[in-house]
């Protein structure tokens, strides 16, 4: 085998020139603080549209549940005293209604919190992603 | 942003904007009726003595929302009745995403205990039956000794057995609730890999690297949901997943974990 270079053996025949070239620039220093802000930028995780997505989903199903409350509040009021009341005495039927749009909303909500804590979690230093 | 988080970020505005009008025609369809209207069922009811008042038709909410908003009130029934139904679903989904998000690494502790050939299948299996029986004998004994103790030593005290009893309740709550936990781990890491299993089938193959790993879960723990829901084969599936999952849970916490150590 042709070895003309210590330490070069693994290197094709049309590689060891453009090697030859580069090992001869002479080293250089980066600037203080380079690697740290290329580590940063290679490390960094943009998370913003998490929030985004978060916040479409959100808001919409936050504002409807609070004109929910602010209209039938006591309608929830009375719900609740109902299930208190009825988990003291001895009655066997009861009869449960919610609307479907409440439920949704509320499910949607908590989707978005779920993603609003990914992007938190995700953008704080140290944190690992969920991989396959 | 990359493209893909632009189209995620698009195609949840536009959800946004239909969920938004959905929930606006909710609102005002079933808003408190002024004068002769029929008046609206409530959003809430819960009631030992009185059944469920009826509601407005389609046609009453129609009159009570502008023109072009009318035509959705029929998708806003839809959408509301399939929302109640579904809300077991949901609360899947969401209790399986948020163990996800917020215990990241015990899940894929667990997802990793649970990788293997069927003899390693077999002995999560095994390690979740055995848990769950020493669980369930360990419960039944404690209760024994408990009741015993209530009955025999607090006899002829004022108020002795029934604080004796709340507090041990109370107790038994709190250990529930660190077993759920456990079992949410266990679950989720479960529905993640039913998911990468049927993903490894021929059919699905081609998708198996373009999923991220919690689309994989979420799509996992739906098929759990939806066996659960069969009549006679749901106990069935229902006990061999908290099997599957404690199962996991065990291995990972204590076998693996005892073997690096």
């Amino acid at each position: 085998m042709n070895n003309d270079l210590p330490g070069l053996s693994d290197l094709d025949a049309d590689e060891r020139e453009l090697n030859y070239l580069l090992s001869a620039v002479p080293p250089q220093a980066p600037p203080v603080g380079f690697r740290d802000a290329v580590m940063r930028r290679v490390v960094e995780r943009r998370v913003g549209w998490e929030l985004l997505v978060a916040a479409l989903l959100a808001l919409p199903s936050l504002a409807y549940l609070a004109r929910q409350i602010d209209e039938s509040g006591a309608e929830f009021a009375a719900a609740l005293v109902n299930v208190v009341s009825a988990a003291s005495s001895d009655t066997a039927n009861a009869s449960f209604f919610i609307d479907g749009l409440t439920v949704l909303a509320v499910a949607l909500v908590g989707v978005a919190c779920v993603f609003a804590a990914h992007a938190i979690l995700a953008s704080s230093p140290g944190s690992r992603r969920l991989v396959r | 942003m990359t493209q893909r988080d632009i189209v995620i970020v698009l195609g949840t505005l536009v959800v946004a904007v239909g969920l938004s009008a959905i929930l606006f025609v909710g609102a005002a369809a079933t808003s408190p009726a002024s004068g002769p209207e029929p008046s609206a069922r409530p959003r809430v009811f819960f009631d030992p003595r009185n059944s469920l008042p009826p509601g407005r038709t389609i046609i009453d909410a129609q009159r009570r929302v502008a023109g072009p908003l009318q035509v959705i009130v029929p998708l806003q029934r839809g959408v509301s009745d399939t929302a109640r139904d579904a809300a077991g679903l949901l609360l899947t989904l969401l209790l399986t995403a948020s163990t996800l998000v917020l215990a990241n690494d015990q899940v894929v502790a667990v997802y990793r205990a649970s990788l293997g050939g069927w003899r390693s299948q077999a002995r999560v299996f095994a390690a979740g039956f055995v848990v769950m029986g020493l669980a369930i004998s360990t419960a039944a004994l404690a209760w024994v000794v408990f009741l015993s103790f209530v009955a025999g030593a607090l006899r002829d005290t004022p108020f002795g057995a029934p604080v004796a009893l709340q507090v041990g309740l109370t107790a038994f709550a709190v250990v529930c609730v660190f077993a759920l936990l456990a079992l949410l781990v266990g679950f989720a890491a479960t529905a993640w890999r039913l998911g990468d299993a049927l993903l490894r089938t021929r059919a699905l193959s081609r998708f198996q690297t373009q999923l991220p790993a919690p689309v994989v879960a979420l799509a996992g723990a739906t098929i759990l949901f939806v066996l659960w829901q069969i009549p006679a084969l749901g106990a069935v599936a229902l006990a061999a997943v908290v099997a599957y999952a404690l199962g996991a849970v065990v291995t990972a916490r204590l076998i693996k974990e005892g073997v690096s150590t």
